[in-house]
């Protein structure tokens, strides 16, 4: 088993897509049509495989520049994606689903604070807990901004 | 705490409030009506009704064909030696798409005329094609006749002139017998489209029918979507580099500056980039499919990389009453909006029952309730809702990552 995760670490690549696949096979099994989905399946995956090559010994570890190139891909895509009907919301009938819309991410937000403020969660909490109960997977790539320039104003100072 | 550790929360927060909050919303969109004593199941018929909307699920294929090509030899006097445009004259309901004279194919000049033992292709709807029969003479087999290109594709609608229109008004135009629409798509979720539909900009409509009707649709609307299969890596990267650097432009506030950063930055320029495409209209192709895999790739990369790299410290950091608590702030974060949303669309808003199902699902940006309010009241009218909320609080919530952190500091 140590020699598998080696292999592992040696291989980031192979490693990166192991887990994507491994995540993709998972996230479509489904309990009377509950699915995990590929993204949280991603997410179960890949902290399991490294907590388990951690109690073997094993650090695994990606590159954080391919982490944030994929990221930045994605939120474009997004971008793209959501363009026109987000053009199309600021008038007419769709001001009234904008609004609703607005008062659930909002409501969500500050429920999400609340929560971490009122059992006082480490830091980091906050942001997944918002990414996760409002199943918004991209939002942790924000939370994991904030970590960083959190880091990166601390060094400065 | 250190960065890693705070990533590692990140990862195992967003893991345990997952369950819930995609199962939860789920089973609260779909039972919110019945909470409410609502029978969305007769506000969606209602709606259907009112507005023309057709099931989504139930139109595939059957037997039935809405339109036809059909061939027929002319036998009948009254139409030999009239030209193609008298004849359409008297029976506009009908095209003539081919005619063949001695296994000659002479296409359908308007100024054609017509002689006995022509083979005549005609199309119209298969009501009008059985209605007034040997106005030519007996239907024929005729392959080569018969062998009319036929087209299918998206058209995208970027002109003005139609945006706001209704299917409907189409109805009298000299193509409408000659296609038909076979799905519509707004925001890249299909939505169920009727007769009272109104056009807006960017819908991406499939239609099946002659060639040239299709072509000339599409100038009257538009473009055809998605003929190119080609992603222009150009405006991609253009639109990458203006994303970054939109990100870079900080400003003074609360005694600190503040920018949007690279992925904020990315964002924008993504909306704006294909905003400004949908006008311009000659550039910036990129197929749903290429869009797709930009999104779904990128995330789930992204995604397992921060689980890869959160892995080793979580240990560390869980106990069971952390996971506990972080459990019941996530269930109370996803179970109250949905009630405030719908009370607010119910009540002060007053949206048709089984429409707001959409918006509260949109309004979560998730299409798996959606989906699921949809079977439940048998009826794809929830979707009318969803595309809006679900493209604003995407962006809203995707964002939010970053608020939450700084506010819960």
């Amino acid at each position: 088993m140590q020699g598998f995760f080696s292999f592992l670490q040696q291989n980031p690549f192979l490693l990166l897509f192991f887990v994507v696949g491994l995540a993709v096979w998972i996230g479509r099994a489904n309990v009377k049509g509950y699915g995990l989905g590929m993204v949280a399946g991603a997410i179960v995956v890949g902290a399991a495989l490294s907590v388990t090559a951690s109690l073997y010994g094993v650090k695994l570890e990606l590159n954080n520049f391919a982490k944030s190139l994929f990221y930045y891909l994605f939120m474009y895509g997004v971008g793209l994606r959501v363009g026109p009907s987000f053009i199309n919301s600021l008038k007419g009938d769709g001001l009234k689903f904008t609004f609703l819309a607005l008062v659930s991410s909002v409501l969500g937000l500050a429920l999400v604070v609340l929560g971490a403020k009122l059992f006082a969660l480490p830091p980091g909490a906050a942001g997944g807990m918002l990414a996760g109960s409002q199943t918004m997977s991209a939002a942790i790539g924000s939370a994991e901004q904030a970590v960083r320039r959190a880091s990166s104003s601390c060094r400065r100072e | 705490m250190k960065p890693e550790e705070a990533s590692g929360m990140i990862a195992l927060s967003y893991g345990i409030t997952y369950i819930w909050g995609t199962v939860g919303i789920i089973l609260i969109c779909k039972y919110l009506p019945r909470w409410w004593g609502v029978d969305a199941k007769a506000a969606a018929r209602q709606y259907e009704a009112e507005f023309g909307v057709r099931d989504l699920e139930g139109g595939g294929l059957t037997g039935f064909r809405q339109f036809g090509l059909r061939a027929y030899r002319l036998e009948n006097f009254a139409q030999v030696g009239r030209s193609i445009a008298s004849f359409r004259k008297s029976n506009p309901e009908y095209r003539i798409v081919n005619v063949s004279r001695g296994g000659e194919q002479l296409g359908a000049d308007p100024d054609l005329v017509l002689q006995k033992g022509d083979i005549i292709v005609l199309g119209g709807s298969t009501e009008h094609l059985t209605e007034k029969m040997g106005l030519i003479g007996p239907e024929v087999a005729d392959p080569k006749a018969l062998g009319v290109p036929l087209d299918q594709a998206e058209i995208l609608v970027t002109n003005k002139d139609v945006v706001g229109r209704t299917f409907e008004s189409f109805r009298g135009e000299a193509l409408a017998g000659q296609l038909q629409v076979t799905g519509v798509e707004r925001g890249g979720v299909p939505i169920p489209a009727g007769l009272k539909t109104k056009l807006e900009r960017m819908d991406i409509v499939s239609v099946v029918g002659l060639k040239s009707a299709v072509n000339e649709l599409a100038a009257m609307w538009g473009r055809i979507a998605r003929t190119n299969s080609a992603t222009d890596l150009l405006t991609l990267s253009a639109g990458m580099v203006l994303g970054l650097l939109i990100g870079m432009i900080q400003f003074p506030a609360f005694g600190a500056s503040i920018g949007l950063g690279n992925a904020g930055g990315l964002l924008l320029s993504g909306v704006i980039v294909s905003s400004v495409v949908s006008r311009l209209r000659f550039f910036g192709n990129t197929p749903n499919a290429a869009r797709n895999v930009l999104e779904d790739l990128g995330l789930v990369v992204f995604v397992a990389i921060v689980g890869i790299n959160a892995g080793a410290g979580l240990l560390a950091q869980l106990t069971g009453a952390v996971a506990l608590k972080i459990f019941i702030a996530g269930f109370i974060a996803c179970t109250i909006p949905p009630f405030i949303v719908w009370a607010i669309g119910y009540h002060i808003f007053k949206i048709n029952p089984a429409v707001l199902m959409g918006g509260v699902a949109g309004a979560r940006s998730h299409s798996g309730p959606c989906r699921e309010a949809a079977v439940e009241i048998q009826s794809s009218v929830p979707w009318i809702g969803f595309p809006v909320g679900y493209a604003v609080s995407g962006i809203l919530l995707t964002v939010f990552g970053y608020f939450a952190m700084l506010l819960a500091q």
